[in-house]
């Protein structure tokens, strides 16, 4: 018995021109009909699968025309005796009824001809709708005002952006005055006079060992060098060497070891009376 | 280095006029005794020379970053020779442990106990060669050794001899696989000098020199011979020579003024626009002790802002750093240092 089905199902087989849809399968919702007539909708794939076609490789056409309102795409081959079997993906782009068969070809280009296998397209949409229903928009008050605030606040980032930069230029300005004026002249000036009259703090001793190195730095044009370069380009100038010895007597020598006792009076005079015409000359 | 040290020789002639007290004069003719000892073996070079005295005399740990070749471990080893002090040598790999440097508990079979097994950092001078190239973990270990002069091997505390000085050694070149010393672990360094390269001359003569050498018969076969072979077993001073000279540092006069510098400047790291980390206090307190040890080499009893300057760079520098501003605008720490130095409002 079983036999004779088997027979049976191999004539209808050979009757069909050996096209077997064995499975089918869709994507999206699709549903299949039957085995040779198949139902899907526009641009959901449906899967036919182990489809076996008599004959050489087949593949499928290029889809080179976007007007062609269907594709099909060969996900895998299957070779089966002298024949191919073939999970096939087809998609029609509008609704109608399409044969697969045409958009497929052999790899050899050699004739092909086939039993049709035809999938019928359905629209989703009813007839009259052309275009998805519109969702509805919440007109708010922003939205009114949309164009306008980005104008306004177009205006303050450009009115920031003119600030910071006329602004910090100018300030910049103020600041370049205030550096031009504070001069190693001016800046010692005051701590001279304190130091002439003994009132110096060691801290500003130090501020005045410091700016003092700077006046000679300014007067001998020698700004340029790293501070130990300065320190001991100075200690060989003969006025400036004989100033750092006199104030390493000053300040940093143990208290009472000076042979001869630094008369700061005399050592620091002649900065008295300087001047940023002085310094920079 | 971009100041005077890195482009002249260091005068080792006394700095001041006077005729320096005896103590002073004993140190002295030590000191020149080391630079003549290192001087047969080392061209040039006198700026490290001073720095590795500094360091000596002073306690502090000393970190030389340089390329290969400048003969960085041949001075070390010739330092130890000459004064009579124990030497070892770590080449930091990625795969070194802490053990290597410490040591360990190793148990012994005869006697089925466990005993110490003291590792290189018990020595007088460890040269730490390429620190950067070992794993946080270690370098953290030797830090840890540096800065409490103790180890604890399988929880026994240890002292490490006396005197202790670490003289690490980096390569600013290579940094594939290296780990960067972080500014915390950079601190405990008195001192990071940047070597340079000779001059030409120097060159010359290093050249000359090695030309020189000859081989060495070893059995039935010859060596060539290095500049390690030259140096001489016999010690210039001895360790008394030493703690007279740590001594002597000890007495160098340090003026209030000196010292409103000291602070001057580290406040004025804290607060600088284009550094995002200052001093720490024990960058000032490197700079008192520096600059004792450099007056004291120089044959001064007092310290002047001149030592003060010589050795900002190598005191200051890997202590601060840059931020985002300073670096997108192409400043460098040593240009905003000199800034900071030269500042004079």
């Amino acid at each position: 018995m079983i036999r004779i089905s088997f027979i049976l199902s191999l004539l209808l087989i050979l009757c069909t021109g050996g096209f077997i849809p064995a499975a089918m399968t869709q994507e999206g919702g699709a549903t299949a009909q039957n085995t040779t007539e198949l139902t899907t909708s526009v641009g959901f794939p449906l899967r036919i699968l182990q489809t076996k076609i008599a004959g050489s490789r087949l593949i499928a056409q290029p889809y080179t025309d976007r007007r062609v309102p269907a594709m099909v795409r060969i996900i895998e081959t299957f070779p089966h005796g002298s024949d191919f079997r073939y999970d096939i993906e087809f998609r029609g782009f509008e609704p109608g009824r399409f044969n697969v068969v045409d958009y497929l070809k052999r790899d050899d280009d050699s004739e092909f001809t086939s039993t049709p296998l035809w999938v019928n397209v359905e629209p989703i949409l009813a007839a009259d709708k052309v275009r998805p229903i519109p969702l509805p928009q919440n007109e708010s008050q922003f939205r009114s005002y949309y164009i306008p605030i980005l104008f306004v606040s177009g205006i303050v980032w450009l009115g920031g952006l003119l600030a910071i930069l006329f602004y910090g230029r100018g300030t910049l300005k103020k600041a370049s005055v205030i550096t031009k004026t504070t001069t190693p002249a001016e800046k010692m000036r005051p701590l001279v006079d304190a130091a002439i009259a003994g009132n110096l703090t060691p801290a500003q001793q130090a501020e005045l060992e410091r700016i003092l190195s700077e006046f000679w730095s300014t007067k001998l044009n020698l700004g340029h060098l790293p501070a130990d370069q300065l320190r001991s380009t100075l200690r060989e100038h003969p006025e400036a060497t004989k100033m750092l010895e006199q104030i390493d007597f000053w300040l940093h020598r143990p208290a009472g070891e000076a042979t001869q006792p630094v008369d700061v009076n005399a050592l620091l005079k002649p900065y008295q009376d300087q001047n940023i015409t002085n310094a920079s000359d | 280095m971009t100041g005077q040290d890195a482009t002249t020789q260091v005068d080792s002639t006394p700095d001041t006029t006077d005729e320096p007290n005896q103590e002073i004069k004993e140190v002295i003719e030590f000191i020149d005794k080391i630079r003549t000892r290192v001087a047969t073996v080392v061209v040039g070079q006198d700026v490290v020379v001073e720095r590795l005295l500094i360091a000596l005399f002073t306690g502090g740990h000393l970190l030389l970053q340089g390329v290969p070749g400048l003969a960085k471990t041949l001075l070390v080893s010739v330092l130890s020779k000459t004064i009579d002090l124990e030497f070892a040598r770590v080449q930091f790999t990625i795969d070194l442990l802490p053990s290597d440097i410490l040591g360990s508990e190793v148990l012994d079979q005869k006697t089925n106990e466990f005993r110490v097994h003291k590792g290189p950092v018990f020595t007088n001078l460890l040269l730490a060669d390429e620190i950067n190239r070992a794993a946080p973990k270690v370098q953290g270990a030797l830090l840890e050794a540096m800065q409490e002069r103790k180890v604890t091997i399988g929880g026994e505390n240890f002292s490490l001899p006396a005197p202790f000085l670490v003289i690490a050694t980096q390569n600013p070149v290579e940094q594939a696989g290296t780990f960067e010393l972080p500014e915390a672990q950079l601190d405990r360094f008195m001192m990071l000098h940047r070597l340079v390269y000779p001059k030409p001359e120097e060159e010359k003569e290093i050249l000359r020199r090695n030309a020189q050498l000859g081989i060495r018969v070893e059995g039935k076969g010859a060596v060539a011979q290095t500049e390690f072979d030259m140096l001489s077993n016999e010690p210039a001073g001895s360790s008394d020579n030493l703690i007279s000279a740590m001594q002597a540092v000890q007495q160098v006069y340090v003026s209030e003024a000196f010292i409103e510098h000291i602070v001057e400047i580290v406040n004025r790291t804290r607060n600088h626009p284009l550094l995002e980390l200052g001093c720490s206090p024990r960058a000032g307190i490197s700079l008192i002790k520096a600059s004792r040890a450099r007056a004291l080499i120089r044959g001064r009893h007092y310290v002047v802002p001149d030592d003060l300057y010589a050795l900002a760079e190598d005191v200051i520098l890997h202590r601060i750093r840059l931020n985002y501003e300073a670096l997108a605008d192409g400043h460098t720490g040593a240009s905003v240092l000199q800034g900071i130095l030269r500042e004079f409002d």
